[in-house]
């Protein structure tokens, strides 16, 4: 899922002073996963910047709202309404439901109450951990299933670097395994050493934000 | 044989001479005489002069512009290029410029990542986006390219080929151990001519290494040469043994160190000792050397380990 | 001299503690400080961020829940997972700066009236007299003796 982070709850606060209707809004799927913007995380951030507005003498009123997916306009028209008397929206989804919101209901100002970080899975209850990096030229074949793109922290194509610790952990962040040092695994547990021997020859980056704003087109979908 | 580039190093190594290399850190700041000091030091002991590019992501004055100062002052250096921190746009843009003033030798590193920041203890730029546009061994690859068909990475012709001595790392003893020696023969396949190891401490580990790559066939068509850092003190070599990944210190020594009434005398010694240890090890064709902040100990080190004079006449 | 209104505080009790009904309200009674609200749980797991923070927002100025001791917990870890979420809301309210409103917990065997009067009325006097900005430590985890 895409997974994002609480923004400093200060830092949210700062851009509200002076509102009267604050909305916020999260999203029950990626961000309800990872929870930093399903339902719950909506209920605890309204009243949090409830609290701390009126501390700060700014009385406001906060509504919320928990919609199914901030990104797809059917889901969010149901908000029209409610936004006749709100000033400022926090929104808790990703960037891409933040801006869908921001598009809709322009001039009211969207803020994003998180930080989007990336594409994960969740490995354990509370750990997240990044597995793509929507590059565009997915490698995955190439390397049993475990992407050196998103994890290792070189984006190496041709084997680990000399960063590997002794635990199998990765020098640049010891909270996770080098990849590289997996990858190898697989291929000698499959028998398929002989895949790494190669010389993965240079990417092409251009299939993603290196290229520029990245636009897909399917004719066959178009109006 | 026709030479690749011409360099003392190149022609040192193909003389089946024991060469020499050793490691010089920029200044972190515009201070050319720095570096001239540092070449009037070192002058006359090496066959190469290793300048570090932005090592652990810490700025300094850049490898091109130290190795250039360090050519005009006679010493050829070999000029240290990571991926971190350009594209191959930029990397090309300087191996034709380094070519253009003269240096010779290239040692390729995929780079420490910036968030090590001279291990913690400075502050460094953490937060800089990180390129890693290519790695290590596509960086050789693309500098043989330039060297032997005059081409640019993306296929256009350069006007003229940069004739460079190519060299790589190797850290044979990070995990997993058994797939170091084919990373390293891709290395090679790619056009690494000579290869400067992490530092060993563990000669009997490192011999073990060295006798898959000599199996493998890889002394036969490069040129390896045992890093080497001088120890100063028992807290060091804890420090890189705990530390620095691929760096294996046998507990023997710290414990030798710790015990050793003066620390640097013992660790003079030592080194000398490990130079020696490589020198017996087939495959090992020569030593490079790191006194990391203390450069002013390597001129009598390498007079101690019976390395000095370099050879002439080369 | 300007009087500060009495603080108004919600205790949440793990009903498997013992607590019977009239216990209840006469903890109710006999604490003089303030306005005390009882709630009973099942569980002191059940003690949710969204729900805590709006007894918060809504005019409770101290949420403080009472849970069984460690390994004592009829649901094994609940009486664990309710410490680390009552650490978490007092992280969120000091990163939004919110000084004026409390949350802790605290844990015992059997909560009879007497021991839960007296923590109740030490916490209400800690919170008053607490400085701000700080979590004041008498709000963590503190054992019932």
């Amino acid at each position: 899922m895409i997974i994002a982070e609480w923004k400093p709850i200060a830092e949210i606060v700062a851009r509200l002073e002076g509102c009267r209707n604050i909305l916020v809004a999260g999203c029950a799927t990626c961000v309800a996963e990872c929870a930093a913007g399903g339902e719950r995380e909506v209920e605890s951030l309204a009243p949090l910047i409830q609290m701390a507005l009126a501390q700060r003498g700014y009385p406001v009123e906060v509504l919320t709202a928990t919609l199914e997916r901030q990104c797809e306009p059917e889901f969010i028209e149901p908000l029209f309404p409610k936004m006749e008397t709100v000033d400022a929206v926090v929104s808790i989804a990703c960037g891409i439901g933040i801006q869908t919101l921001g598009d809709r209901f322009d001039p009211v100002p969207v803020y994003p109450g998180v930080n989007t970080t990336s594409l994960a899975v969740r490995e354990q209850p509370g750990r997240w951990s990044v597995r793509c990096e929507a590059c565009g030229s997915c490698v995955l074949g190439d390397t049993f299933g475990l992407c050196p793109i998103a994890r290792c922290a070189k984006s190496l194509l041709n084997g680990p670097c000399g960063g590997t610790r002794e635990n199998g952990t990765c020098e640049v962040n010891s909270d996770v395994d080098c990849i590289w040092l997996k990858i190898y695994e697989r291929a000698m547990a499959r028998g398929k050493l002989e895949a790494l021997l190669g010389i993965q020859p240079t990417r092409n980056w251009s299939n993603s934000r290196h290229g520029g704003q990245k636009v897909m087109i399917r004719e066959d979908l178009r109006p | 044989m026709k030479p690749r580039a011409g360099s003392r190093l190149e022609k040192v190594l193909k003389a089946g001479e024991f060469a020499v290399t050793v490691e010089v850190g920029p200044p972190r700041g515009p201070n050319a005489g720095a570096v001239v000091a540092k070449a009037r030091i070192l002058a006359d002991i090496a066959d190469g002069y290793n300048v570090t590019d932005n090592q652990t992501a810490v700025v300094r004055m850049s490898s091109i512009a130290a190795s250039k100062i360090l050519l005009d002052e006679g010493l050829e250096p070999v000029m240290q290029m990571v991926c971190r921190d350009r594209n191959r746009i930029a990397m090309q843009s300087d191996l034709i410029g380094a070519s253009a003033l003269g240096i010779r030798n290239v040692l390729c590193l995929s780079g420490d990542h910036q968030k090590a920041s001279a291990g913690g203890k400075l502050k460094g730029h953490p937060g800089a986006k990180n390129v890693y546009d290519i790695d290590s061994i596509q960086l050789v690859s693309m500098v043989a390219g330039m060297r032997d068909r005059a081409v640019q990475e993306g296929g256009d012709p350069l006007t003229e080929p940069t004739p460079f001595w190519i060299g790589a790392a190797w850290t044979p003893l990070a995990p997993p151990t058994s797939f170091r020696v084919f990373r390293l023969a891709k290395k090679v396949q790619a056009g690494a001519d000579f290869i400067q190891t992490q530092a060993i401490f563990d000669l009997h580990a490192f011999a073990h290494a060295m006798q898959q790559a000599v199996d493998l066939g890889i002394t036969e068509k490069t040129f390896i040469l045992g890093g080497i850092i001088v120890p100063k003190s028992a807290s060091m070599l804890r420090y890189m043994q705990r530390n620095v990944p691929g760096v294996v210190v046998p507990d023997v020594l710290i414990d030798r160190m710790a015990q050793a009434k003066d620390q640097q005398q013992e660790g003079f010694a030592i080194t000398l000792e490990l130079i020696a240890g490589l020198r017996e090890i087939p495959g090992v064709k020569g030593v490079h050397l790191q006194a990391i902040e203390a450069e002013h100990l390597l001129p009598e080190i390498i007079q101690a380990a019976g390395l000095l004079p370099r050879p002439s006449g080369i | 001299m300007h009087e500060t209104p009495a603080p108004r505080i919600v205790v949440l009790y793990c009903s498997r503690g013992g607590m019977s009904a009239t216990e209840a309200k006469s903890v109710y009674e006999q604490v003089s400080d303030g306005p005390v609200h009882l709630v009973a749980m099942p569980c002191s797991s059940k003690v949710d961020a969204p729900h805590v923070l709006k007894l918060l927002s809504k005019g409770a100025d101290l949420v403080l829940v009472l849970a069984c001791p460690e390994g004592a917990c009829q649901f094994m870890v609940g009486n664990v997972r309710a410490e680390k979420r009552i650490r978490h809301i007092q992280q969120l309210l000091l990163s939004a700066g919110i000084e004026n409103k409390r949350v802790g917990l605290v844990r015992g065997d059997s909560f009879h009236t007497q021991a839960i009067v007296e923590q109740v009325t030490a916490h209400v006097k800690a919170a008053i007299e607490s400085t701000p900005r700080s979590l004041p430590e008498s709000l963590s985890v503190s054992p019932i003796a």
